[in-house]
């Protein structure tokens, strides 16, 4: 351990604003990039759910038609 | 190499593939990223001449080298996918470039902050952070010009044309860009060019440069998907895939 | 070889009937050069401090600007799909087309480059470093503002796209470039800078063809 207080980690030695700015800010690039692909797949998977359920209901009808 | 590769031209066959990649790849490189970043941050001892300020390396310089690799990487797909006519090549220039765009951002971003506390000011024309400055925009013209196609199709592939002519440019402009500051050279300092380092310091470094280029992977496979998926929505195998829930 | 000259003479003509394309670019140069004049103040030493650069940015804007029309016209009636088509189409005969945008656009922004070094009241010896660099360097610029253009010929209005493209690719050359130019103002050798802009040209000319054909081969579908 480099630091002997927490305090002393948060400080990083007057530096602590450019450090924890820096990991702040990539951090948070990286949530962000993580969570747009996330979101987009659960657009796309939403998206392939309805279409499939579009496909069975014209199905079911076809079929009642049919029997009509 | 096309016979190598052909398998992996069906969409499904590339899409399982990927899958067990992005396991490995996600996790290894998470799991690296956090035991590199907080031995970096906590367990290494600070630097004689920059104090604490230096722990910025850790993320810089990982980011840093991985927007280079990513580039050399996504024009490495663009030859693959123009050569041998693979579309699925042309599909990953396109899910690296925003990955790459981003790590290029945040090699900026922390040289920027870093520069603060050991130049004064946040921006010097420094010959590193100018060549990322351009890196970046080469990124963002592969990313402008597929999004200004209408048909995706031709502007992966026009994206990958621009990747390769971008390629052979990033070490000419470089170079001409290192020369260009020891031409000019002012009140700068390369900080960044450390003669020697101390293997205490130089471990979470490579954890971390190697992390860092597991995640780009990861991401990158990530997109990949989610783009297959988008463009093979209507295709039998997606939703077989998705029923067994991966 | 014909096809060569055909080309070049057809180039030739289209510009003469539409003589805007190429002087458009040419008072946007003198423009922009006496823009900076007036925005930084009419001091002669700092004007010849900052001449050689901002006389080749102008070159360089200027140069984007005609890129957008290269492949334009001929996508938008049709020709440009002749021209894939045609048994000749090659490298040469995308050689030959930018070589003609070359004689049309870069040739005339060197003959009106002294007026612009007057204007930034550069010394004699950095003129002819000045005109040595654009002779060997434009033509760089050219055939990499080709590809550009020939990537987004496609694409609705693309001049701000286009200046994304090519503007990073341009760096090298206005770097060593107004290197040469600042190395003549101080008496210095410069046969080097040019040496490597001749080099970056002699590369762009064998290389950019193939990239240019292959971009036009994506547009046109």
């Amino acid at each position: 351990m480099a630091f002997e207080s927490f305090s002393a980690f948060i400080q990083m030695g007057k530096h602590g604003f450019y450090v924890w700015l820096s990991y702040g800010v990539g951090l948070l690039a990286f949530a962000a990039i993580w969570g747009h692909c996330l979101f987009t797949r659960a657009k796309i998977v939403a998206g392939v759910k309805d279409l499939e359920a579009r496909r069975q209901r014209r199905k079911t009808t076809q079929q009642t038609e049919r029997v009509l | 190499m096309f016979k190598w590769l052909h398998p992996y031209a069906k969409s499904e066959n590339l899409y399982r593939l990927s899958g067990k990649f992005l396991f490995w790849f996600g996790w290894l490189g998470t799991i690296g990223a956090i035991i590199g970043t907080i031995w970096g941050l906590a367990f290494t001892p600070a630097d004689y001449q920059q104090g604490d300020s230096f722990r910025i390396i850790y993320l810089h310089v990982p980011t840093a080298m991985m927007s280079m690799s990513g580039y050399l990487g996504m024009a490495i797909a663009a030859f693959i996918g123009t050569v041998w006519q693979q579309r699925h090549a042309d599909m990953t220039v396109i899910a690296l470039a925003p990955v790459g765009a981003v790590y290029t951002f945040l090699a900026l971003f922390t040289g920027a902050v870093w520069g603060k506390p050991t130049w004064g000011t946040y921006w010097v024309w420094d010959a590193r952070l100018t060549s990322e400055l351009i890196l970046l925009f080469l990124y963002l013209g592969v990313i402008a010009l597929y999004y200004a196609y209408e048909d995706k199709r031709s502007g992966a592939r026009a994206a990958a044309i621009l990747a390769m002519v971008g390629v052979i440019n990033v070490p000419i402009i470089h170079y001409s860009v290192v020369w260009w500051n020891s031409l000019h050279q002012g009140a700068t300092v390369t900080v960044f060019e450390k003669p020697k380092m101390d293997s205490s310091m130089l471990w979470p470094l490579l954890i971390n440069i190697v992390a860092f280029g597991l995640i780009l992977g990861a991401l990158t496979l990530m997109r990949l998907r989610n783009d297959l998926l988008m463009k093979e929505g209507h295709r039998p195998w997606v939703k077989k895939v998705l029923e067994e829930g991966r | 070889m014909t096809v060569w000259l055909e080309t070049m003479r057809r180039e030739t003509l289209l510009v003469m009937r539409k003589k805007s394309d190429v002087l458009n670019p040419l008072v946007f140069y003198l423009l922009v050069i006496s823009l900076f004049p007036l925005g930084v103040g009419p001091a002669p030493e700092t004007l010849a401090r900052i001449a050689p650069g901002v006389i080749w940015v102008a070159v360089l804007l200027s140069v984007m600007l005609s890129l957008e029309r290269l492949f334009r016209d001929d996508y938008r009636d049709g020709s440009l799909e002749q021209l894939l088509l045609s048994p000749h189409v090659g490298a040469g005969l995308i050689l030959a087309k930018i070589l003609s945008h070359w004689l049309m656009v870069c040739v005339p922004i060197l003959i009106l480059s002294p007026l612009a070094a007057l204007l930034m009241g550069v010394s004699p010896p950095a003129l002819v470093a000045m005109m040595l660099s654009l002779l060997v360097a434009t033509p760089a610029l050219s055939m990499i503002g080709a590809v550009g253009s020939a990537l987004t010929v496609g694409v609705g209005r693309s001049g701000v796209l286009l200046s994304l493209l090519i503007l990073p690719l341009f760096i090298p050359v206005l770097i060593f470039a107004t290197a040469a130019i600042d190395a003549a103002a101080m008496s210095l050798p410069y046969l080097g800078q040019l040496a490597l802009l001749a080099a970056f040209s002699a590369a762009a000319i064998t290389l950019t063809p193939f990239a240019v054909l292959a971009a036009l081969k994506i547009s046109v579908q």
